[in-house]
């Protein structure tokens, strides 16, 4: 017994450490940053508390049970009847009324929190278009004319509303710190709308299985105030900068159209238009690599152009063949496009 | 007529034996139609087939240990766990239960045999055979890769032009025709052989639940195998039913997957409830109270079960009226679920619990279960499902359903009943250990998963970042992945050591309830000598004498004596058991094997695009049927 | 060791009367004991005297119990595709894309359906009961057929280019599928029939299994073509 006892103790204790790992953690549902995701948590931690309730009722009753071990409740016909009602009566109590006195309020949580989320509030949402590609993100600011990429900056406690589509396969837009997912159909246009209450970067992922690098198709939301956001917005619409003439930079746009990238990636204001990959015309000024796979610095960025399969095997983009003098070029003129 | 008459030269045991017995041999091995048989080549063929997923979700969790593992190439890792959920769910669970039921039902409803054993034989070997394609994609290196949902247009022809999916889709074909087939069998045992005086009210719970389960399969595996039957077209022909650019829609496929996949879950559940209603009466010596109850909530789960599919699909874009009503429903599959719950405590409370492995499965399984239900009502919310769904949250609450409240039954069935199995007994306190050991490592691999899938891990990443923070709870869990796998070993160890060196089982040694007690450890391959009658829920422990009347002892003469070597079962009527005639069944035959090799060969065919091949394995499907059906004319 | 080895334990023989077997124990009834000798012979005489022979040949029923329960599954089948077809109907902005099914395949089915319902007539013959079920098959099927062809007339549907091509194409080979197999099943009846080892309770089995097939035929194939009707001119 005692031995048992010391078992369910140390249980207990892993228990708790795990919940206070968790808690630790630093992201992810557990710390909201938008109405949307505050209100469900709040929901989570009513089911919880409900179920936590119930779970001790139920545990409670079946150790009791099990210890009851009355063998009057066998003998005797009368014994037997009177057995047979009380069990009833705990079938019924426990299997329909308790469901019931819990479930009833659950589903007016459930339905008032349904209600709150697909309800705007606030002023009519900032716009953005996020498409899914195998494996990264598209997003454009249609009321600005920006096309980026993997990183979506947002004006804190504006309700921005996203408008989901997908080229190819399902894709889910998931950000936890913000808001539940949505996925991405082909043939249909899903919406997600959420507006973040603190500045920060917020990290999301793919949450719906895209491919072979579904789990490096990561978003960063960046949340920041209206000012930095307006000032980010028009330096993303303006097209790239020129290289300094005669710079390696300059040396590497060339490369870049003559090695084939421009037949992919689009650069505004140079000749490169392709539409397949990301569109790199602010490329230095976004925080990752290759949907949040890579931090963005001048190595990293060496790295993922000469070969984007060392970190990301099954990324569509080819590695590349050029000499590491071209490489360098290349290199530095994405350095400019700032 | 006279050989009716004339006294037996031989014992009754022997001619009936010489009517039921297989032919020694290859031959009568490969011929095998009785049910016994059968049904324990499902559940050592599905037992193997855990094995084989369990490698596989081993090799998933050492991948997923620490940040940034390189173990696996992530193409492997959506391959394994791919071959994971497809193995467990299709080779593994619905079939062990399958065999069980075939094992099991005819004993406990008093009768010899399946209606239709050749049937039998030939659903057992299609699952075979598809269970053995899908594992060739291992070998042949194209492996599916696609989830065990297979979502268009990822499993498409444009996303997966390999032969891996085919091999997915085919396999799966194969199994869920043995599905098909082996719930037809078990709806018209149930319906029309159950013994003399066995009405409705005294069918025992696991044949009710096997019942249920039956009926759910007939409905929702034909469902996966026509959304199966498209996207194979769309593959191989062209017909474009699940691309949007065509005039498709790839929501049509998770319409279709998930009104099969939900009662999926329930066709599991429901006959792990039965096995977990027929241990607790045997182990507390008490039949499960509030049976009417008990009865009602199951038949309302299976049909319930059908109108919950949506759950899965909250974040496709519905509208908020369907998500609520979905919601409501989804919620509402915890009154019958509790009722069973409650059942079983009360049961126990009123009975006199003997703590053997089986009850203590049983009491894991109450209590993981109750925590997936939990988390279940928890993701059928629609607004919290979108934080849940897609993440390790939900990889929590389905493992917490389907190995608390399936696997744990399903184990503490295989104890249970390894004494009828093969005549011996397994040992208690390694299966005691086992079990512990099981529900330790079970918890820790999969509590921290509810945490991980809130801080954002999303499921089926190969890999996550290293400044996450998810590092600790991942390695707790895989270190407690290997704890469970290391518990299931030595279960199956222990069944595996007894089947030759246990010792020798009682005839009943749990003074259990049901009929299959009544006769030997293991039965003979006729199951009884004289057809049982019933006069109550629990014929073991009923003490009222069976009634006989006109028909029934007509019955019973007829049987009491093997005619022309025949294999003669009692039809009775549907609700009240009443003897309606006698009949004989085929006995055994290679052409199942014959027709389901041949279907095979024609399927693979399909498969590597050698249309030689697949016509003429039709062509030999069809000479099979033929010649199956030409000959047979037993159903006298 | 195998799973029919025989029993292990032979209990001990009971002097108890086979026809109303007495459980062994207070608590226990054993349905396996051997039972041997004047009991047997006893019980044997009894129900000779009660039923004559008895009915030994019950297997009919659960024949085409099974043939029904099986066709409840194939029906799942045939209304998956119904489900595809309308979801697809639904979630599309124009319906039909394009063009209508095949003369061709439509022709094949009916002479299918025609021919099953020629031989059932046949067999209705031989054996009593199954006389209506082909008559309406057939009239069934020829009025379907004609407002069908009356519709669709001239025009010509590609099975590989959308998924409403594919659809119908696929409903409607499944309905073929469905009738080539009631078809074999028909003439695989009559052809046992005919080799004359069949007692009567046999044939009239038979006859029920291949009628229930031959409803569900025409079941199948009168939903098909009236949602395939309604659909093609819904445009």
């Amino acid at each position: 017994m005692s031995r048992r006892r010391g078992v369910v103790r140390g249980a207990t204790v892993v228990v708790l450490w795990l919940l206070l790992t968790a808690c630790a953690g630093e992201a992810g549902a557990w710390q909201p940053r938008s109405r949307q995701a505050s209100i469900v948590l709040w929901l989570f931690w009513v089911m919880l508390g409900l179920a936590a309730v119930v779970f001790v009722l139920v545990v409670a009753l079946l150790v009791r049970a099990a210890r009851a071990g009355d063998p009057a409740g066998v003998a005797g016909d009368a014994g037997e009847q009177a057995a047979e009602r009380r069990a009833r009566r705990l079938v019924l109590g426990g299997g329909v009324l308790l469901p019931v006195v819990v479930l009833v309020p659950l589903s007016i949580a459930t339905l008032t929190v349904a209600a709150s989320l697909s309800h705007r509030v606030g002023p009519p949402a900032l716009p953005i278009e996020v498409i899914g590609h195998q494996y990264w993100w598209e997003i454009r600011y249609p009321d600005h004319g920006v096309v980026t990429a993997n990183e979506i900056h947002i004006p804190g406690g504006t309700p921005v509303e996203l408008t989901l589509t997908t080229e190819d396969v399902i894709h889910s837009v998931w950000v936890p710190q913000l808001s539940g997912k949505v996925d991405m159909i082909p043939g249909e246009v899903t919406e997600l709308r959420f507006e973040a209450d603190t500045a920060g970067t917020y990290l999301g992922q793919c949450a719906e299985l895209c491919g072979l690098q579904h789990a490096r198709m990561r978003l960063h939301v960046v949340a920041e105030p209206l000012d930095r956001f307006e000032a980010w917005v028009a330096r993303q619409a303006e097209p790239a900068a020129a290289p300094e003439p005669g710079s390696r930079a300059e040396a590497g746009a060339e490369v870049f159209v003559e090695a084939g990238c421009a037949a992919c990636h689009t650069v505004r204001g140079t000749g490169a238009a392709g539409e397949l990959g990301p569109d790199l015309t602010h490329v230095a000024d976004r925080l990752y690599l290759g949907a949040g796979t890579l931090r963005n610095d001048r190595g990293q960025l060496a790295g993922w152009v000469a070969n984007p399969h060392a970190s990301k095997p099954g990324a569509l983009m080819p590695p590349s063949s050029l000499e590491p003098e071209e490489l360098l070029a290349v290199v530095d003129y994405l350095e400019t496009l700032r | 007529m006279t050989e009716v008459l004339a006294p037996p030269r031989r014992t009754v045991h022997q001619a009936l034996d010489d009517a039921w017995s297989s032919p020694p041999g290859l031959l009568g091995f490969l011929s095998a139609v009785n049910h016994k048989q059968i049904g324990l080549r499902f559940v050592w063929t599905a037992v193997a087939f855990l094995f084989v997923g369990g490698i596989e979700a081993l090799l998933v969790r050492v991948q997923l240990a620490r940040a940034e593992n390189d173990v696996l190439s992530p193409e492997t890792y959506n391959q394994l766990f791919t071959m994971h959920g497809t193995t467990m769910m299709f080779l593994f669970a619905v079939p062990i239960l399958e065999g069980l039921a075939m094992y099991l039902t005819p004993l406990q409803i008093g009768t010899r045999d399946m209606p239709f054993p050749r049937l039998n034989a030939f659903g057992y070997w299609c699952y075979l055979f598809g269970g053995v394609l899908l594992n060739w994609s291992l070998v042949s290196g194209s492996v599916p890769d696609g989830g065990w949902f297979a979502y268009t247009p990822l499993s498409g022809p444009e996303f997966s032009p390999s032969r891996a999916l085919d091999f997915w889709l085919i396999g799966i074909t194969l199994v869920e025709i043995a599905g098909i087939l082996g719930a037809v069998e078990l709806i018209v045992l149930l319906l029309k052989q159950r013994a003399p005086g066995m009405n409705l009210a005294r069918i025992p719970l696991f044949c009710w639940s096997m019942l249920v389960m039956a009926t759910m399969m007939l409905i929702a595996f034909p469902v996966v195998l026509t959304a199966s039957l498209l996207l194979e077209l769309e593959r191989k022909v062209g017909a474009p039913f699940y691309d949007a650019a065509a005039g498709g829609n790839p929501l049509l496929w998770q319409h279709l997957f998930w009104i099969f996949g939900h009662p999926e879950v329930y066709i599991m559940l429901t006959p792990a409830t039965g096995i977990v209603s027929a241990v607790v009466a045997a182990h507390t010596g008490r039949r499960i109270v509030a049976y009417p109850l008990v009865v009602a909530a199951l038949i309302s789960v299976g049909i319930a079960s059908f109108g919950l599919w949506v759950h899965h699909m909250f974040t496709v874009g519905l509208p908020q009226v369907v998500l609520g009503l979905f919601a409501v429903a989804s919620f509402a599959i915890a009154i019958p679920s509790g009722v069973q719950i409650f059942a079983w405590i009360a049961t126990i409370w009123e009975g006199v619990p003997r703590w053997r492995t089986p009850m203590w499965f049983v009491m894991g399984f109450i209590v993981t279960f109750v925590l997936g239900g939990f988390t279940g009502v928890m993701v059928a919310s629609p607004p919290f499902d979108g934080q849940a769904h897609d993440s390790y949250f939900v990889v929590a609450h389905f493992h917490y359903v389907l190995i608390g409240g399936v696997v744990f039954p399903i184990f503490a069935g295989l104890h249970h009943w390894f004494p009828t199995f093969t005549g011996r007994l397994p040992n208690e306190r390694v299966g005691r250990a086992s079990c512990g050991v099981q529900l330790v490592g079970f918890h820790i691999t999969f509590f921290p998963q509810h945490l991980l899938g809130l801080q954002g891990m999303a499921r089926r990443v190969y890999t996550y970042a290293e400044d996450l923070g998810w590092d600790a709870l991942n390695l707790v869990s895989t270190a407690g992945s290997f704890v469970f796998g290391a518990g299931v070993t030595l279960f199956i160890g222990n069944l595996a050591w007894a089947r030759r060196r246990g010792p020798r089982s009682p005839r009943d040694p749990w003074t259990a309830d049901t009929l299959e007690w009544s006769t030997t450890a293991p039965p003979p391959s006729y199951n009884f000598v004289d057809q049982p009658v019933v006069s109550g829920r629990s014929p073991q422990w009923d003490r009222q004498a069976p009634a006989f009347d006109a028909q029934t002892l007509e019955a019973l003469a007829a049987l009491a004596h093997p005619h022309r070597g025949r294999r003669e079962v009692v039809r009775t009527s549907v609700f009240d058991a009443r003897p309606e005639a006698i009949f004989s069944l085929p006995g055994p035959s290679v052409l199942p094997l014959c027709a389901a090799l041949a279907l095979s060969v024609a399927l693979t065919g399909v498969l590597v695009d050698w249309w030689p091949l697949a016509i003429g394995g039709a062509a030999g499907f069809g000479w099979a049927l033929v010649a199956w059906l030409n000959g047979n004319g037993a159903h006298r | 060791m195998s799973e029919h080895d025989a029993p292990s334990e032979h209990a001990p023989v009971s002097a108890h009367d086979a026809v109303a077997p007495a459980p062994t124990s207070p608590d226990q009834a054993v349905w396996n004991e051997e039972v041997t000798g004047r009991a047997r012979v006893q019980a044997a005489r009894r129900f000779a005297v009660l039923a004559g022979r008895g009915d030994r040949e019950g297997g009919g029923e659960v024949l085409v119990a099974g043939v029904f329960t099986a066709l409840v599954a194939v029906g799942v089948v045939f209304l998956a595709m119904v489900y595809s077809y309308g979801y697809l109907w639904i979630s599309s902005p124009v319906w039909p894309p394009e063009g209508s099914p095949s003369r061709s395949l439509l022709a094949s089915e009916v002479v299918g359906l025609l021919a099953g319902a020629a031989l059932l007539v046949l067999r209705g013959r031989a054996v009593e009961g199954v006389r209506r079920a082909p008559a309406v098959a057939a009239a069934l099927g020829g009025v379907v057929v004609a407002a069908y062809v009356f519709a669709a007339a001239g025009r010509d549907l590609d099975l590989t280019v959308t998924a409403y091509g594919g659809i119908v194409g696929t409903l409607t080979w499944t309905v073929g599928v469905f009738a080539a197999a009631a078809l074999a099943l028909t003439v695989g009846a009559w052809w046992q029939e005919r080799q004359g080892a069949l007692s009567i309770r046999q044939r009239r089995a038979l006859a029920a299994v291949v009628t229930q097939c031959w409803w569900f035929v025409v079941g199948t194939w009168t939903v098909t073509w009236v949602l395939l009707f309604v659909g093609a001119r819904s445009a």
